[in-house]
């Protein structure tokens, strides 16, 4: 039946909507945009036909049958490829400018692209608000505390913070430090909060 | 120096700076930690903290931090080293140590500055410390100095200053060696005093932010120190008391029936409780055959006493059944009564001092603990054989572990180290009957020498300090009691000494000693008989742990050794 691989598209994306950014499925969108040439190809024979010997009506339902599976085809890629990048777009303001390896992998080539100029341009904007710009993919919910505790889960040397100090970070050592300085490493997984 | 005011002086001076805290690897430590973070956590005090399980780890430790930290917290550590000396710190640096080993190094108690003592401001701890006249004297140097010139002097000159030089000479002589005799007085036995916990409470107190939580960690502290034998009964007893008054404090708002809190809240009871290991987490026939009081007194190791044991129970009136079952499937009449029977029949066993001053801690309906079962929790964390490699170090992550079991009594770190104290005891046990049957204790005159084999089965255990020293107890305890009447009065006034191996690879085993059974202050004295022993005899050894009597070496000067302690102690 026609639309039943960009369905198959839809549901991909649906099953992992929760986990991390799936692999591109490069090979089913290529299957779907074929599945369109090809019904729009019949069409174009069948419409050409209806021009020229309008007494015939018999292959006009077809058409129309035709046309509407295209049309649910071309919304189904384009919800498929827009909740991918809306996902993406998530991922840089939960990881920050460097997506790990992992992801970066599941991604097209034409998304990476996409991804460096949301990037761009996230980092110009944020470079215009008020003096010396501001960061705001930090604190999306206000914190509890200034503060918190980590541990630390490898050796990283020092770490020096925003007044100056220094703090080394040696494995299972606690330390107790402002969110803002350390949650990046959190990300990375130097450290980890302590509840 | 000592400081009057620890609010003004210690917790004022170190708001808005970083703190680094150097937490020593035993329990009553990791609660002062623990008290000293949440008291951080309300003012914003940044901090880093560091467990360090030996003096060289101090100083390794010391020396990676000392570019980031200019405050420097030492919890359980460093009162009895001269810490100026060790780690030669800039002039900017500050210690501030609570710690309650003694007796307390001279030079950290009389320097100016740098170097600042918290203590519990006990007469008799204070009494203890020699007057600065008497270990000081100012002219000491201006006299070196003169004597120097005397010798570019003219001789003539000389004599007539001979008579006042010679006087000043002898009563010099004198003085240092009352100086000598005072020193090796004061530094003879090594002891604790008021535990770093019940310091650190003092100090939440004082600025009112103490409340439930913090007076639980302050409880466990002093419950490890009374269970691994560090303090008597008395001081024990003391110390209970005066956290009971706090208790009261803090918790006579919700007595009456109105505003009680929720169950959910942490609730601390005070009780009299059996001096049982463990027992409500574990049958009470296990718990019975673990527990030091028990265990000697039934001599469980030999069948006779294992009769002993059924009958008590028998005279109890509880059936086998339920008392191998688990405690809390045990009946509820029975577990309800259960200290009333014992009590009862305790006494016609001519067991004593089988109930002790408690507390417990009730969170929800199912998570009830006690203090001295937290206690053995959280040593067993911290002493995790799975956790060792081959070197006896460790990465650390016991600290880690230890300080997660203590955060909450819910937390599933506890019940983990339950588990695994209960292993510990039965190593303990299984020792402890194997040591008397085969006559492993032996007599050397001064004291007791026993020695753990390296191929023994259990052996990993008993290379960490604080369970070898309990394991020692508990032997030391069922021999004296497994001896005859006429060897017992000798044997209980002999202190005990062992021997296990630490690093096999290395050759290197670790030997501790504790004081003896009829002597309840708890001094200890082979500190300094360790030290001298290895000086005289050269031996390779290496007084690496905060405790004195607690020392590493290799295993080829081991005999030799102690023949040299032999000779030291008579």
């Amino acid at each position: 039946m026609f639309g039943e691989k960009a369905l198959e598209l839809i549901r991909e994306f649906n099953r992992n909507k929760d986990g991390n950014l799936g692999p591109y499925n490069e090979d089913g969108v290529r299957q779907v945009l074929e599945e369109m040439q090809v019904l729009y190809e019949a069409n174009q024979n069948d419409v050409a036909q209806l021009v020229q010997d309008t007494s015939d009506q018999t292959s006009l339902t077809a058409v129309q049958i035709r046309h509407d599976s295209l049309q649910r085809n071309k919304r189904c890629l384009l919800a498929y490829l827009y909740n991918r990048l809306a996902k993406i777009r998530s991922l840089r303001w939960e990881f920050g400018s460097v997506l790990p390896p992992d992801i970066k992998n599941n991604m097209s080539e034409k998304e990476v692209q996409w991804f460096t100029r949301y990037n761009r341009s996230l980092a110009n904007y944020m470079r215009s608000l008020g003096p010396g710009g501001l960061d705001l993919t930090q604190d999306l919910q206000p914190p509890q505390n200034v503060y918190i505790e980590v541990r630390c889960v490898e050796d990283r040397g020092e770490l020096e913070l925003n007044d100056g100090s220094k703090v080394l970070l040696k494995k299972n050592s606690l330390h107790y430090l402002p969110r803002s300085q350390c949650e990046h490493l959190i990300r990375q997984g130097v450290l980890k909060h302590i509840t | 120096m000592l400081l009057t005011d620890p609010v003004k002086d210690f917790f004022h001076k170190i708001v808005h700076q970083r703190v680094l805290v150097m937490v020593a690897l035993d329990v009553d430590a990791l609660c002062a930690c623990k008290i000293l973070q949440s008291l951080f956590r309300c003012d914003n005090i940044q901090y880093t903290l560091v467990p360090v399980s030996k003096k060289s780890d101090l100083v390794r430790e010391y020396e990676e931090h000392k570019e980031q930290n200019k405050h420097i917290i030492l919890l359980n550590c460093g009162a009895n080293i001269d810490l100026l000396n060790t780690l030669d710190p800039s002039e900017d640096v500050t210690f501030y140590v609570i710690d309650s080993h003694r007796p307390i190094d001279l030079v950290n108690f009389y320097c100016e500055r740098q170097v600042y003592l918290i203590l519990k401001h006990n007469q008799q701890e204070i009494d203890a410390i020699p007057d600065y006249d008497v270990i000081y004297r100012e002219y000491d140097s201006d006299e070196e100095e003169s004597e120097g010139d005397d010798d570019t002097e003219q001789v003539s000159k000389r004599r007539r200053f001979d008579e006042a030089s010679l006087m000043r000479k002898k009563e010099r002589r004198e003085w240092e060696e009352r100086r000598k005799e005072i020193i090796f007085d004061y530094e003879e036995f090594s002891y604790y005093g008021t535990c770093a916990s019940l310091i650190v409470y003092d100090l939440a107190w004082r600025m009112s932010k103490d409340n439930n939580e913090l007076l639980w960690w302050a409880i466990a502290g002093v419950t490890d120190q009374f269970q691994n034998k560090r303090i008597g009964r008395d001081r024990y007893v003391t110390g209970v008391l005066e956290l009971q008054g706090h208790m009261s404090r803090l918790n006579h708002a919700n007595e009456d029936e109105d505003n009680s809190k929720s169950i959910d809240c942490m609730r601390i009871n005070f009780e009299h409780d059996l001096d049982l290991a463990l027992y409500r987490h574990w049958s009470l026939f296990e718990s019975l055959c673990h527990s030091i009081s028990t265990v000697s007194a039934f001599k469980v190791w030999t069948n006779i006493g294992m009769k002993k044991l059924h009958q008590f129970l028998a005279e109890m009136g509880i059936p086998l059944t339920q008392c191998k079952q688990n405690y809390e499937f045990m009946d509820t009449k029975m577990r309800d009564n259960l200290q009333t029977l014992v009590e009862e029949s305790a006494l016609k066993f001519g067991l004593k001092n089988l109930k002790f001053q408690s507390f417990s801690a009730q969170y929800g309906f199912n998570h009830k603990i006690c203090a001295s079962d937290a206690v053995y929790s959280v040593n067993a964390l911290l002493e995790n054989i799975k956790l060792t490699d081959t070197n006896g170090m460790t990465d650390k992550s016991n600290f880690v572990d230890a300080l997660e079991g203590l955060s909450r009594i819910s937390a599933p770190k506890m019940k983990e180290g339950l588990e695994l104290a209960k292993l510990q005891l039965q190593a303990i046990r299984n020792n402890v009957g194997t040591f008397i049957d085969v006559g492993q204790v032996l007599s050397y005159g001064p004291f007791l020498y026993t020695s753990i084999k390296e191929g023994s089965p259990d052996y990993k255990y008993f290379s960490h300090p604080t369970h070898l020293n309990l394991f020692s107890h508990y032997l030391l305890q069922s021999y004296v009691r497994s001896l005859g009447k006429s060897k017992r009065e000798k044997a209980i006034h002999l202190p005990l000494v062992i021997c296990a191996p630490c690093d096999i690879e290395e050759g290197i085993s670790i030997i501790a000693g504790i004081p003896p059974l009829a002597d309840d202050s708890r001094k200890n004295l082979f500190g300094n008989a360790f030290i001298h022993a290895a000086e005289r005899t050269k031996s390779r050894t290496s007084h690496d742990y905060f405790d004195s009597s607690i020392i590493t070496m290799k295993n080829e000067d081991r005999s030799k050794f102690i023949d040299a302690l032999i000779t030291i102690m008579t």
